[in-house]
């Protein structure tokens, strides 16, 4: 379940870099233009994400633990992602994917 | 101090930073280290082996009982540790006669002995004295070489600067959500600052909680006038205090009156009634021997962030005095404090959590370190273009290459020490701290002696590159001084142990990066020979002022 707590904060950091200008240019092929309803989208996908992550945290280990838990694995997801996104930009998409798969998975099976 | 309300902050930022940042750097990769603490002492012990057992604790008990009255029949204080959670072993331990009163409170201070027990025997196991990583994490607060007293007023000075750090910090960083992801490598002044802003930014909520908590931690120090206004100076008084706010009513000292006490098994049952068997933690009793003697025994686990229930005897009768499941008797502000201190210590925390709690106090290292950095970059930049650089600008560089990369330098030094001094030696737990501030007083000193043969990139390169080799070559040292090596913990399933060794090579690894970087930008730098700037431009006021502020 941690595991897939992890991949909605890291999915969700993605998805609230690509409602920005600046990573979204980086993450895609050139060219592409960020519209102003894409903001929305990907923000609102975003934040929702980073809340989901929380409230597995929470349901695995209450209220309180799961609190500080959450903060934890915000961090780490945006650190990944910022690391990501200044050494290998491009391959966000498939990453946030992957990693998206194995929390599923690993989220079922636990 | 100048312009706007931003500006002011942006000095005050700088100074706050810069002042204490050589402490906080300390206490936070202590700090960091501490929540690892029992792991590292289980290496730094290799003599004692964690063998998976289904002893029971009646059994454990009945012999950790026997060991106690052979070897500490006169101490007034005992304690029972049973092997769950962090806690690897089976010990006991046991306060006897100092012959000091170093705390000035009129009482012998008592020095603690403890032995490790093996499991199905009782016997004692014969390991090496050690402080282990509980040394380490108590340098974090208690620093050393000093009363604790004046430790704690520096460690709660730098955190109240802290605060104010990050408190400065986030008013002046305009671009907080814009720039939330953005590291821009290879920009010289720019990649400092926006890693500094990355590392400071991520684990913002930890840092406040670390923070505001790790000054809440040392108040009773740092705030006691409180105290003495509403209760009178002097020791007898805030013992009022405390027992008022902590409820310690069931905690009575001993009345000097000899009495038989009951033995630790006897309450067993009673506890094994009320939460079924083999769900202790510790058991202890206090004022042996006296009519006011009580065992105290807690449960383990945790709820939330509290600690598991505990429950109090009369150790002469045998009756419960108190079961801390009875209702909570502390007041707000108590409860408050407790919530505080426990999340600084993270001792509920798991495995992931402790992780992450180690990973974000890895960034807080960096964040200090990256700062301080940063400072110097901009003066040196300045000082370059403009003349000579301060007296205080080169104090600055030096004091951070012999802190930053020096002080993991003198922590693998204490590692290595646990290993080279020998085992049977009377006082080595001191001579492995020893080891430790040798080799950083060391670090600290070189630069100064290096500066006319080694440029200052030259020195962060040396230091960097040591603290690969240290670190590579611990687990090669405890394959070489234990049994309980790399390739045995791996295949035996041990990740404590596996996990340290494991740990090591990674950071080995992120340092020899550091020091490759360091080689190469040396190898590029026009006078590879000494710091000595080319002190042939005109040095105007305006020049020194420019360097000065």
């Amino acid at each position: 379940m941690m595991v897939l707590s992890f991949a909605l904060a890291f999915v969700g950091f993605v998805a609230l870099s690509f409602a920005m200008k600046r990573h979204f240019s980086q993450m895609l092929p050139r060219g592409k233009k960020l519209s102003s309803q894409q903001v929305v989208v990907f923000s609102v996908v975003g934040y929702l994400s980073l809340l989901l992550a929380g409230v597995l945290c929470i349901m695995v280990q209450g209220v309180a633990v799961g609190l500080v838990l959450w903060m934890g694995v915000l961090t780490a997801a945006a650190l990944l992602q910022s690391l990501l996104l200044t050494y290998r930009p491009k391959k966000v998409i498939v990453i946030g994917l992957a990693t998206l798969a194995v929390g599923i998975i690993t989220g079922i099976a636990g | 101090m100048n312009g706007t309300f931003r500006q002011s902050m942006r000095w005050l930022h700088t100074w706050a930073g810069l002042t204490l940042g050589w402490v906080l750097y300390f206490m936070f990769l202590t700090g960091a280290i501490g929540y690892f603490n029992d792991e590292i002492t289980r290496w730094m012990q290799p003599e004692a082996h964690v063998t998976s057992s289904t002893a029971d604790q009646t059994q454990m008990l009945t012999l950790a009982e026997a060991r106690l009255e052979k070897v500490a029949g006169d101490a007034k204080e005992w304690y029972v540790d049973f092997p769950v959670g962090r806690e690897y072993f089976l010990s006991i331990w046991w306060k006897e006669l100092s012959g000091k009163d170093e705390n000035g409170d009129g009482e012998d201070d008592g020095e603690w002995k403890d032995e490790t027990l093996n499991l199905q025997t009782g016997e004692p196991v014969i390991v090496r004295k050690t402080g282990g990583g509980g040394a380490l994490y108590q340098m974090h607060y208690a620093l050393h070489y000093m009363p604790n007293t004046i430790a704690y007023w520096i460690t709660s000075l730098s955190a109240m600067f802290m605060l104010v750090g990050l408190i400065t910090g986030i008013v002046i960083h305009k671009k907080i959500f814009k720039d939330f992801f953005t590291f821009r490598p290879s920009k010289k002044q720019r990649s400092w600052l926006d890693m500094h802003n990355v590392l400071s930014v991520l684990p913002l909520p930890f840092y406040i909680m670390i923070t505001y908590s790790g000054l809440i931690f040392l108040m009773f120090t740092t705030m006691q006038g409180v105290i003495t206004s509403s209760y009178g100076a002097g020791r007898e008084n805030r013992d009022v205090f405390y027992d008022i706010a902590f409820e310690e009513g069931e905690h009575k000292d001993a009345a000097g009156i000899a009495v038989d006490n009951i033995r630790l098994i006897t309450v067993l049952p009673d506890v094994e009634a009320r939460w079924g068997k083999n769900q202790l933690s510790y058991i202890g009793i206090e004022n042996r021997g006296d009519i006011n003697a009580h065992i105290e025994l807690g449960q383990h686990g945790y709820s939330g962030l509290d600690h598991g229930k505990s429950l109090t005897y009369n150790a002469v009768s045998g009756e419960l005095q108190h079961a801390s499941s009875d209702g909570d008797e502390v007041g707000g502000a108590v409860k408050f404090y407790e919530v505080m201190t426990s999340l600084h210590e993270g001792e509920f925390a798991g495995t992931t959590l402790r992780w992450l709690y180690f990973i974000s106090s890895l960034m807080g290292t960096g964040m200090v370190a990256t700062g301080m950095i940063m400072w110097a970059t901009k003066r040196r930049e300045k000082a370059e273009r403009n003349g000579q650089p301060s007296k205080g600008l080169v104090f600055v560089e030096q004091l951070n290459v012999g802190t930053i990369a020096g002080l993991p330098v003198a922590i693998a030094a204490y590692f290595w020490a646990n290993r080279l001094i020998p085992a049977g030696f009377e006082t080595r737990a001191n001579w492995e701290i020893n080891s430790l501030f040798m080799v950083w007083a060391a670090m600290l000193i070189c630069p100064f002696i290096l500066s006319r043969k080694w440029s200052l990139t030259q020195v962060w390169a040396g230091q960097l590159a040591l603290a690969t080799v240290l670190y590579g070559l611990l687990p090669v040292l405890n394959a070489l001084t234990s049994d309980q090596h790399l390739v045995a913990t791996l295949l035996q399933g041990d990740w404590v142990m596996a996990g340290f060794d494991l740990s090591m090579l990674g950071f080995a690894l992120g340092f020899g990066f550091a020091a490759r970087k360091m080689y190469r930008i040396a190898s590029r730098e026009p006078f590879a020979k000494g710091n000595k700037t080319v002190a042939k431009k005109v040095v105007t006021n305006e020049a020194i002022e420019g360097t000065a502020s």
